[in-house]
């Protein structure tokens, strides 16, 4: 083990640390959605409008907790139109969400001329960027977290918190109540809506931070599309993790650091979507894992 | 159609047959009249007026050869996408693995019609029988998992489609890049002119895919309303359960419709290959959307193939109308997938009448079966046999 692989190492660490934040919000907001039963793969929709709502308070308001705040609102306003169908009218929640995702997809590429004047993208160099700490030492272990943002850190704080509420409090039963039973669940007097309205709100508000981070994290910009597919990748994740809060940290990093380390080999010449590939690869195998265990499980009993 | 509506055996008037027309095609007019207006508030706010916009969008689109023949040769692919999911669906196995099967389709297609050394139309026919089996076989992959392995289908169907995605971008990026043109456009050399699907009528978009498209549509109308094996697959999409004592093999059902899926998007991925780009082009499948705008017309079509089909044109004409109004005006072209997004959920919300019969038809039979299994229970002891 010579320096320069530390180095290396370094390197890729912190540039997962960089992207990990969208990826891992997401996934977790993804769990707290299928903990009450509900396979949101609105997901992305969700996503890109918490970018746009960022990008776009950021322009309006020159300030980040405003920028933060239209954010919020936006993914939540949008989460909770796509949590009215499902649960209030009972449209099978894959139908919802790929309607969503397409809607979300051309809504926000459709406004980005009417609100900024420029199509496609946007981009502005004297827009304020969410604060980065700035490390200069040497020290191979500071230099992992060098280029971070306040929401990178925040993102493992939200992860514990809501691992904390949901399985230490009475509220964090109930909605653990709500998707192991419904009936149970509602013969204890839990309004089963209520908590499914909940899951969607909280999967705004996620997705809005994770789009602040997204938009304003690194570089300060607005493109079509820009959630790059980390909606369906935070799905497969969470499924991975089995929803557990803990779980997720561990697998959304895997995801990461996957992407980072694509993006490091291609300095090397190597392909970076075969890097890619490895941690879905790696799902794929965990899940039959999984599945093999329970059907032995099953036989035994 | 007309068997089924005329029990009676009675003559019906006009009137019958307008109120028949309008409770089959009433709601989705009405659902695409609030889309488009929808749209307009969209437009409104984008600083156009709406009515100049949508006058544009139609003559530029159903007035004019141009736009007709563009718009046939998008809804080619949409259309044969459709109609394997729709077969899919209605057996209730939700897949949406059609853009990795379309992507593998279309990639496949590609080095086949490349390398194949054998004259042009073996090669063309070789191309699409290799798509459609490698598509096909994939599509089967996520049911395998999901019956050996108890993963959800849905996950199944998005994890192959991402690692699809990923080492399609790979081989089309690496082994197969088009190094000619200094190799800045992610693409496959171009196939050469033996090997490609002809055009219908000469410049003009359509190629011979079209008809293979029609010529589907009617073959998955006639699978699933005269073969034995359509009506068992609609008899577990409607209850899987009474479906397995009246001894229809799911599993085969499964496996039979997912590679039924998967074959279409495969040969949709490679008509688009053969009939149009003449080559594989990175992200090509992702950009144009035609998978889940298949997706689309099969939840706004109910799983009816005619219906379907005709849904699949009118999508195909709002897309091709959105890039037509993008260069007339300041409207950019993702007006079309507002249109279409809204239009879908929109019907799906209607939708939910029948699914909910259907879930309280399968609560009822499971409470019966709780019954039946408690009797049972108290009669032998208990010790069903799985």
């Amino acid at each position: 083990m010579n320096e320069s692989f530390w180095f290396y190492l370094a390197i890729i660490l912190n540039s997962t640390l960089r992207g990990l934040a969208p990826i891992l919000l997401c996934t977790l907001a993804v769990g707290l959605c299928a903990k009450v039963r509900v396979f949101n793969i609105a997901m992305e929709g969700t996503l890109l409008f918490g970018c746009f709502g960022a990008i776009v308070g950021n322009y309006w308001f020159e300030n980040l907790w405003l920028a933060l705040l239209t954010a919020m609102a936006m993914a939540t306003a949008f989460s909770l139109l796509v949590a009215t169908f499902i649960v209030r009218f009972k449209v099978p929640p894959l139908v919802t969400g790929i309607s969503a995702n397409i809607w979300s997809a051309g809504f926000t590429a459709f406004m980005v001329p009417v609100i900024f004047g420029t199509t496609g993208f946007y981009f502005d160099p004297e827009m304020e960027a969410l604060p980065k700490l700035n490390i200069t030492s040497n020290n191979m272990f500071l230099r992992i977290f060098s280029d971070l943002n306040p929401i990178d850190f925040l993102s493992f704080g939200i992860a514990i918190l809501i691992y904390i509420i949901m399985y230490k409090t009475v509220v964090g039963f109930r909605f653990r109540a709500v998707g192991e039973n419904v009936e149970a669940a509602q013969s204890m007097g839990t309004h089963v809506n209520r908590y499914k309205y909940g899951a969607f709100i909280a999967t705004g508000i996620l997705c809005g931070i994770a789009g602040m981070q997204l938009s304003l994290g690194q570089v300060v910009q607005f493109v079509e599309g820009m959630s790059g597919g980390r909606g369906f990748t935070a799905l497969i994740a969470s499924s991975l993790a089995g929803a557990h809060p803990l779980k997720i940290i561990a697998s959304s990093f895997l995801f990461g650091f996957a992407n980072a380390a694509g993006s490091f080999l291609l300095m090397f010449g190597i392909k970076d979507k075969i890097a890619q590939l490895v941690p879905y690869i790696i799902t794929l195998i965990l899940l039959i894992v999984v599945g093999i265990r329970q059907r032995i499980k099953q036989k035994k009993a | 159609m007309s068997a089924e509506n005329n029990r009676s055996g009675a003559k019906r008037s006009l009137g019958d047959i307008a109120f028949w027309l309008f409770e089959k095609a009433g709601q989705p007019v009405v659902a695409l009249i609030i889309a488009f207006f929808v749209g307009g508030l969209a437009i409104l706010a984008s600083g156009e007026n709406p009515l100049k916009v949508y006058s544009i969008m139609f003559e530029k689109t159903l007035f004019h050869l141009p736009g007709i023949m563009n718009t046939l040769a998008r809804s080619t692919p949409i259309i044969i996408c459709a109609m394997g999911l729709a077969i899919a669906w209605r057996a209730n196995y939700e897949t949406i693995g059609s853009e990795g099967q379309m992507i593998l389709g279309g990639i496949s297609a590609a080095i086949t019609a490349l390398y194949l050394p054998a004259p042009g139309i073996v090669r063309t026919l070789v191309a699409i029988v290799v798509a459609i089996i490698v598509a096909g076989v994939y599509s089967m992959a996520a049911g395998f998992l999901d019956t050996q392995f108890r993963v959800p289908l849905v996950i199944c169907s998005l994890l192959l489609n991402s690692i699809a995605a990923l080492f399609g971008s790979y081989l089309v990026g690496f082994p197969f890049k088009d190094l000619s043109s200094g190799g800045i456009a992610i693409q496959t050399p171009q196939v050469e002119e033996a090997a490609r699907i002809p055009k219908m009528v000469t410049r003009y978009a359509p190629h011979w895919g079209l008809l293979v498209a029609i010529l589907l549509v009617a073959a998955t109308w006639f699978f699933m309303n005269r073969t034995v094996f359509g009506y068992e697959s609609k008899m577990v999409g409607l209850n899987s359960n009474f479906a397995r004592y009246g001894g229809v093999r799911r599993t085969r059902v499964m496996y039979v419709t997912l590679f039924i899926a998967g074959a279409c998007a495969g040969l949709a991925g490679a008509f688009e290959v053969l009939g149009m780009q003449y080559r594989f082009v990175d992200q090509a499948v992702q950009q144009t959307n035609y998978p889940w705008t298949g997706l689309m017309a099969v939840l706004i079509g109910g799983y009816r193939p005619i219906a379907t089909a005709l849904i699949s044109l009118a999508l195909a004409a709002i897309q091709y109308a959105g890039t037509v109004v993008a260069r007339e005006t300041n409207v950019t072209q993702d007006i079309a997938k507002i249109i279409q997004a809204t239009l879908t959920l929109l019907v799906a919300a209607r939708l939910l009448a029948r699914y909910i019969a259907t879930k309280k038809s399968q609560r009822t039979l499971r409470r019966r079966e709780q019954e039946q299994d408690g009797l049972a229970a108290v009669t032998e002891g208990g010790d069903d046999h799985e």
